[in-house]
């Protein structure tokens, strides 16, 4: 069977030609690509232009054509730069804050300040109860005698004393002195 | 004596030789990122690609929605293309990619072919007022029934089959370049145009007897 034998099928088939889209549709189509395509130039364009640790973090992210996966590649670099931030934020948290407590008159001091001494913050009006560690601390009872007492603390232990005390273990009472005196 | 110089010939080769040259200029442009370059080779292939999907995919629809999705292929592979086959061949067959992968996904969907797709030229050709008029005095109604018997008969033929028709009857393209654009032998694109054809001409009896 030769090429002629499907001539009348063949000019059938040529009319298929004539089978056109609606009228004006090619004068839209072209915009729409072009439309189509800036639109990826731009994305293109976005991610390009992102930090190179964006960069970085990106590439597992937009490999994917049917949207954002967040592959095991992804949540390693993902968990590196979550402890590189932390450590970052924990170096400037540290270098801008200075420790603070309450005096007793209510005002901050800071710690280690040297213009604002513990003792010295007390106003020399209140009285100051003996044994109590703010006398200790009183640059005026610091002498070589100085020994560390016990304290009349209220006790914080929830047994009475002696409770736990076991029979015939002598305590030594240890006394530390300013200077090497002891 | 020097053989007479065809002047149309040498005329017709020195313009497909110009215009081969201008594609190549316009496809390094848009290599090179320029839109505009880009937006002259969509226009000025658009037509033939619209059409290779319309009529594999017989609807205008999908069609659009393909060939759009062709040249947007074409431009995110478009710096990996080398030189080594025409833009036309490069961009044909993306677009005979994209149509065989939608009609994979589709095989199984029904199909609703458009029959207001006919153009109004079509009732003017000479090939088809011979066929139908004479025939019957309801030409209009012979017209309609006769471009739905075409869309059915050609959408009950292989993808394969439909696609050498396509290149081939409907779009001319020679048997040699659509074996290239397939990446198959000269002789199997003949042996499957004679089979399509042969499917057709048992479908389409009445029409072509």
């Amino acid at each position: 069977m030769s090429e002629n034998d499907f001539k009348a099928l063949r000019s059938l088939l040529r009319m298929k030609r004539n089978e056109q889209p609606p009228p004006g549709y090619f004068r839209t189509f072209t915009r729409e690509v072009m439309t189509r395509v800036k639109s990826l130039e731009q994305d293109k364009a976005r991610v390009d232009g992102l930090s190179w640790v964006s960069r970085w973090l990106g590439a597992s992210w937009l490999k994917s054509e049917s949207g954002i996966k967040l592959g095991w590649d992804g949540l390693v670099r993902m968990s590196a730069v979550t402890v590189a931030g932390l450590a970052v934020a924990t170096l400037c948290f540290s270098f801008f804050w200075t420790p603070q407590v309450a005096s007793p008159m209510g005002t901050l001091v800071e710690l280690g300040s040297s213009e604002a001494p513990v003792a010295a913050s007390i106003p020399p009006s209140l009285p100051r109860r003996q044994n109590s560690l703010l006398s200790i601390a009183d640059p005026a009872n610091q002498t070589s005698e100085l020994r560390l007492r016990s304290l009349d603390l209220p006790s914080t232990n929830l047994f009475p004393d002696g409770l736990f005390r076991i029979p015939d273990q002598r305590s030594v009472r240890v006394g530390f002195g300013i200077n090497g005196d002891r | 004596m020097e053989a007479p110089v065809d002047s149309v010939a040498l005329v017709h080769s020195l313009s497909k030789t110009e215009e081969a040259e201008e594609s190549r200029r316009l496809v390094r442009q848009a290599q090179a990122g320029d839109l505009k370059a880009y937006d002259a080779l969509v226009g000025k292939h658009q037509e033939q690609i619209y059409g290779l999907c319309y009529h594999m995919s017989s609807n205008h629809d999908d069609a659009n929605d393909l060939a759009q999705d062709s040249f947007v292929k074409a431009w995110q592979a478009l710096r990996g293309f080398k030189a080594d086959s025409s833009f036309y061949t490069w961009i044909y067959r993306i677009a005979v990619n994209t149509c065989l992968n939608h009609l994979k996904s589709r095989r199984n969907r029904s199909v609703h072919i458009s029959l207001n797709d006919l153009d109004i030229q079509a009732e003017n050709d000479p090939a088809l007022v011979e066929l139908v008029s004479y025939r019957t005095p309801h030409r209009d109604a012979r017209l309609a029934e006769l471009q739905r018997r075409l869309n059915d008969a050609f959408l009950k033929l292989s993808e394969e089959h439909r696609l050498v028709v396509t290149l081939h009857d409907i779009q001319g393209m020679p048997h040699d370049q659509i074996a290239s654009l397939l990446k198959i032998n000269v002789g199997t694109v003949r042996s499957r145009l004679f089979y399509a054809r042969q499917q057709l001409q048992v479908f389409l009896g009445d029409f072509v007897d």
